[in-house]
């Protein structure tokens, strides 16, 4: 039997070498052909468009009312809407992409685009976008999605910086400082009862990254190596490490659902999260306030990653009358009315100017105190080395949670990690 | 009599402590499962409380009405039965026929066959992803179920292989020597005295298959874009968005997903037992 | 699992039919191609394509910066697999969960095939509520199964205080996370191995048990000399089966580790994974495949020469 086992491995070798051998003239990209570009008869005819989203599901019906009376306005066009989760909308767009297919355009955070843009599988915008067009959108955001001067996004929202939430009935007057915040979350925390002044995502340093920013802090030099054993980095430890080990004001083990959870029950005096959750902690009934992440031992506000969503075009979109719907479609999604629905459904700001100094955006108290968030906010770097980055910010929070190591080693050991896991993206 | 229920041999001490131990383990794998009807029956979506009450306070169904009828939980299921049942079909179509050819005829290749239905359990499921996707683009057949059900029944039908040949190997050869002798060609005795005999093991080849298929996700993630043919595992997994998981509408839509499979198991359980036969002890 | 083939077929491995005078099917010598055609069909298809497409792909540089034009570059990603110290960590980590695993489901199968073997009130219902981690959607179960190992909230820490125990770190610390990984896998793959085993012990004739009674055998005994042996055939595939679906399991640990970035919870396919899409190294991450592919291979074809042993004791 084993004999046999060998017998077949090694034909199986053998052809796959043989295969192997034959396509290293060939490249492995021309596995995949590129879809046909027939050329056009008819101005009006016919384009389906596919379009990838990763939303939440309440958006949904925004998405679906607003393309179904584009495709009234252009009935040559039909728009499928495909809803994936973050994680599987990157990878698959890569896969898909690859094998010379894939969707028309691609929706999703803006640190996607580095990704895509460096991998080539996204195409450049100025041309299929009007100077016209892009004027009508905010210029900071838009220049956001740039790499190396070319645009390669479409923002149609900005912002999705974390803020303090507080409880009002436990917080009467939000605390100005984290000093003052400690003080706050103590006064509130019993942990014989399940009370706690103050949760978060304790294990994504996204939720934290508020402090080395604030610092000023910078994850990366100008050659995006890593530069995390700095003192603002070993500050953010030392905020993380202090919370759990000395001030005790955060239950162990804090993921997402637990602090929510807490949060929505009443059991939690503060939050910090971001905009995505304001609605459902309002809608469980929590007399919920906003406010900005407290103010740092320099005297500085707390500064939150800002990032936004930008819609890209496949690069194997060449036809023109494909281009020419997409532009359209683009073009509804940067439209104010378009924008305003989604600011009053998921809390972001939008990007379009008009939209932008609408009277529910400026008169709405969350939008006011986000918008000044954003204001002293950084923006996240959207090359993909931030993955890198994430990863090894991330790997020792464990061990700063439940008091093993001190923040110093923390940071020592972040920044070998962040060396490491960049040497692997150049690899 | 009572006596009648047990065994003779079995004394009352020894059947208490196996009943202890047997209700333990059933609490052990019934109790995810039912964690996860208290999350479904808790209003808000909280994925957490801090008893182990199995029934919230304030119990609603409003998660489960709301996976119903507001989600399309019927769809992906309706999809799901679909390629489930075709893979199932196939899947004990193709493994009867070769699990046949393997317990009653030498022929040149045999080993080699059976080692490469082997090669198939020993792929890492990542190096499989960009090829399947690649390969079914070039058949034409993404956004199809047939561009499912093809790598599920490739997937499936070694370990049913195995089961149907263990199981042929048990029924005598005779049987069929007779029926030729009788005049009945090849394929009449297949139909007409084997597969009656074997109901057992097509169970576990239709019930394997009908799993495999029903619960993949990373193949159905690349193949299908369309939401109209969206499977249940793709829904499910779409309800999960980066923080804001509606855990109760999930938990219950989970609940609902893991009936029909239940229902399958319930039904086939009596020949599950007898149809296992991987390696047969008959021989 | 091809060594069933030689064990089982090998008292009459060649048809008598030829001998049979009639004008049917069975004496061509096509015959049991026509009947393994459709399943080697499609079984080649997505087996050849595949393996061809992964080695080409791991003697390539395709990478974030070399996606859509990569080149090829020999041996390099093998040569960086086999000089990094952590993958043979790794890979000594994998044989510590594929072992811990397996080794769970056999022994917790069998006793639970043991227990349930004999005439039993409720049985049938027993069975099934037993089986009901077979029946679940994998995913959903292991996300369940991260909630119930929540510090905090989880169930098993609260079970832990209610006992006079202390709660335990299960996500947040490497070692506990691993151990949870292996409970949840335990729990997911041991209805399997106890309905294996329970159509083993089904077909030991009763008669071998009862000379061993008039022998006067402790059940122990019997269990050692009789039971044990018996199910050999049975079990030693389907435990070889279960160390290979086992060893390339992805999901339980990818998903109660998401909070972890700690490697040292990984096990080969899981770093796989995590080198082919976190990190786009799509070339390494087929190398890595590769070696995972052989090594089971390997695996696989030592445990049916060990097979072959068993098989003579019938």
């Amino acid at each position: 039997m084993k004999k046999s086992t060998i017998k077949v491995l090694s034909l199986l070798m053998v052809l796959v070498l043989m295969f192997s051998m034959a396509a290293c003239a060939k490249k492995v990209e021309e596995a995949a052909s590129t879809p046909d570009a027939t050329p056009t008869e008819a101005a009006k005819k016919p384009v389906e468009l596919v379009f990838w989203e990763q939303e939440e599901p309440n958006n949904d019906p925004i998405y679906d009312r607003l393309l179904t009376e584009f495709n009234k306005k252009y009935p040559h066009i039909t728009v499928t809407r495909v809803h994936y989760t973050t994680d599987d909308l990157r990878s698959q767009f890569q896969t898909t992409v690859l094998a010379g297919e894939g969707p028309d355009i691609v929706f999703g955070p803006d640190d996607n685009l580095g990704v895509f843009q460096t991998m080539g599988l996204i195409q450049p915008l100025d041309k299929v976008l009007s100077a016209d067009f892009l004027n009508t959108l905010d210029k900071k955001s838009v220049d956001g999605c740039r790499i190396s001067g070319d645009l390669y996004g479409m923002p149609d929202r900005q912002g999705n910086n974390i803020m303090l939430v507080y409880n009002k009935d436990l917080v009467p007057t939000a605390p100005e400082t984290v000093t003052e915040m400690i003080e706050i979350a103590k006064k509130n925390t019993n942990a014989k009862e399940g009370k706690y002044g103050l949760v978060f995502q304790a294990y994504e340093p996204f939720f934290i990254s508020w402090v080395a920013n604030g610092l000023g802090g910078n994850v990366f030099d100008e050659k995006y190596q890593p530069t995390l054993n700095t003192p603002a980095f070993i500050a953010e430890y030392k905020f993380l490490y202090d919370i759990f080990n000395v001030h005790k004001i955060i239950p162990a083990d804090c993921n997402y659902d637990v602090a929510s959870n807490l949060f929505k029950e009443g059991k939690a005096a503060m939050i910090i999260n971001g905009p995505w959750s304001w609605g459902e902690y309002e809608a469980a009934g929590i007399n919920m306030g906003l406010a900005h992440l407290p103010k740092l031992e320099n005297g500085k506000y707390g500064s939150a990653y800002t990032s936004t969503k930008a819609y890209s075009v496949n690069k194997n979109v060449t036809d023109p009358d494909r281009l020419e719907a997409v532009k359209l479609v683009l073009e509804l999604f940067g439209s104010a009315e378009f924008q305003l629905e989604f600011a009053k459904a998921s809390g972001w700001m939008p990007t379009n100017k008009v939209a932008m100094e609408d009277s529910f955006v400026k008169n709405d108290p969350k939008f006011n105190i986000a918008t000044e968030g954003m204001k002293v906010g950084t923006p996240m770097p959207i090359v993909p080395e931030m993955r890198a980055i994430w990863d090894a910010l991330k790997l020792t929070v464990p061990d700063i949670m439940t008091g093993k190591i001190t923040p110093e080693k923390a940071a020592e050991m972040a920044q070998k990690e962040a060396e490491k896991n960049i040497a692997n993206f150049n690899k | 009599m009572l006596r009648d229920k047990f065994e003779r041999n079995d004394k009352p001490v020894k059947i208490v402590l196996i009943y202890l131990a047997l209700i333990t383990m059933c609490l052990i794998t019934v109790y995810p499962a039912l964690n996860m009807l208290t999350i479904a029956l808790r209003p808000g979506n909280a994925l957490f409380q801090s008893n182990l009450k199995i029934i919230p306070d304030n119990a609603t169904l409003a998660n489960f009405e709301t996976a119903i009828f507001k989600r399309n939980l019927l769809l992906w299921m309706r999809n799901s039965l679909l390629v489930s049942f075709l893979t199932g079909i196939i899947g004990v179509i193709f493994a009867t026929s070769a699990g046949y050819a393997f317990s009653r005829y030498k022929f040149f290749g045999a080993k080699v066959t059976l080692t490469l239905f082997l090669l198939t359990q020993i792929f890492p499921a990542p190096m499989l992803l960009l090829p399947t996707y690649i390969l079914l683009a070039k058949l034409k057949l993404l956004n199809n179920f047939l561009g499912l059900i093809i790598p599920y029944a490739a997937t499936a039908v070694p370990f049913c292989v195995w089961t149907l040949k263990g199981y042929f190997d048990t029924i005598p050869r005779s049987l069929e020597e007779s029926a030729y002798i009788d005049g009945a060609n090849v394929l009449t005795t297949f139909f007409k005295i084997i597969l009656p005999l074997s109901k057992p093991a097509l169970a576990i080849a239709a019930l394997f298959s009908f799993m495999t298929a029903w619960n993949e996700y990373i193949i159905s993630r690349i193949i299908i874009t369309k939401p109209q043919l969206a499977t249940l595992p793709l829904g499910l997994v779409n309800m999960q968005t980066a923080f804001n998981t509606e855990w109760g509408v999930y938990s219950a839509s989970a609940l609902l997903t893991s009936i029909p499979a239940m229902i399958l198991f319930v039904s086939l359980s009596k020949y599950l037992v007898s149809g296992l036969t991987v390696g047969s002890v008959k021989g | 699992m091809s060594a069933v083939s030689t064990k089982t077929s090998k008292p009459t491995k060649t048809p008598r039919i030829d001998n049979i005078r009639n004008r049917n099917l069975a004496i061509k010598w096509w015959t049991p191609y026509m009947f393994i055609i459709p399943a080697i069909l499609i079984v080649l298809l997505m087996v050849i394509y595949p393996l061809v497409f992964g080695v080409r792909l791991s003697l390539t540089n395709m990478n974030l910066r070399n996606f859509l034009n990569p080149k090829i570059i020999g041996l390099d990603n093998y040569i960086e697999i086999f000089t990094d110290p952590e993958f043979y960590i790794t890979f000594g980590r994998t044989i510590l969960w594929t072992f811990a695993n397996v080794s769970m489901h056999v022994v917790i199968g069998l006793w639970l095939a043991t227990l349930i073997n004999r005439k039993l009130m409720g049985k049938s219902l027993i069975r099934v509520l037993l089986i009901l981690p077979w029946a679940m959607p994998e995913y959903i179960a292991v996300l369940t199964w991260f909630g119930l190992f929540n510090y905090q909230y989880g169930a098993i820490n609260i079970l832990l205080r209610a006992i006079g125990l202390s709660a335990l770190p299960w996500l947040s610390n490497p070692n506990f996370l691993f151990s949870a990984a292996i409970i949840t896998n335990v729990w997911l793959g041991f209805p399997f191995m106890m309905m294996v085993s329970l159509g083993g012990l089904q077909s030991i004739p009763t008669e071998l048990y009862e000379a061993a009674d008039i022998d006067g055998a402790s059940s122990w005994q019997k269990f050692k000399n009789i039971t044990l042996p018996m199910l050999k055939p049975v079990l030693v595939p389907a435990a070889t089966l279960g160390a290979v679906w086992t060893f390339n399991k992805l999901n339980v640990i990818y998903i109660l580790a998401k909070n972890s970035s700690d490697s040292r919870v990984h096990i080969l396919v899981t770093k796989v994974y995590r080198a082919g899409f976190d990190y786009y190294r799509y070339g390494y991450a087929a190398a890595f495949s590769v070696v995972i592919f052989l090594i089971l291979a390997l695996f696989a074809s030592s445990f049916i020469k060990a097979m072959k042993g068993t098989e003579e004791v019938y």
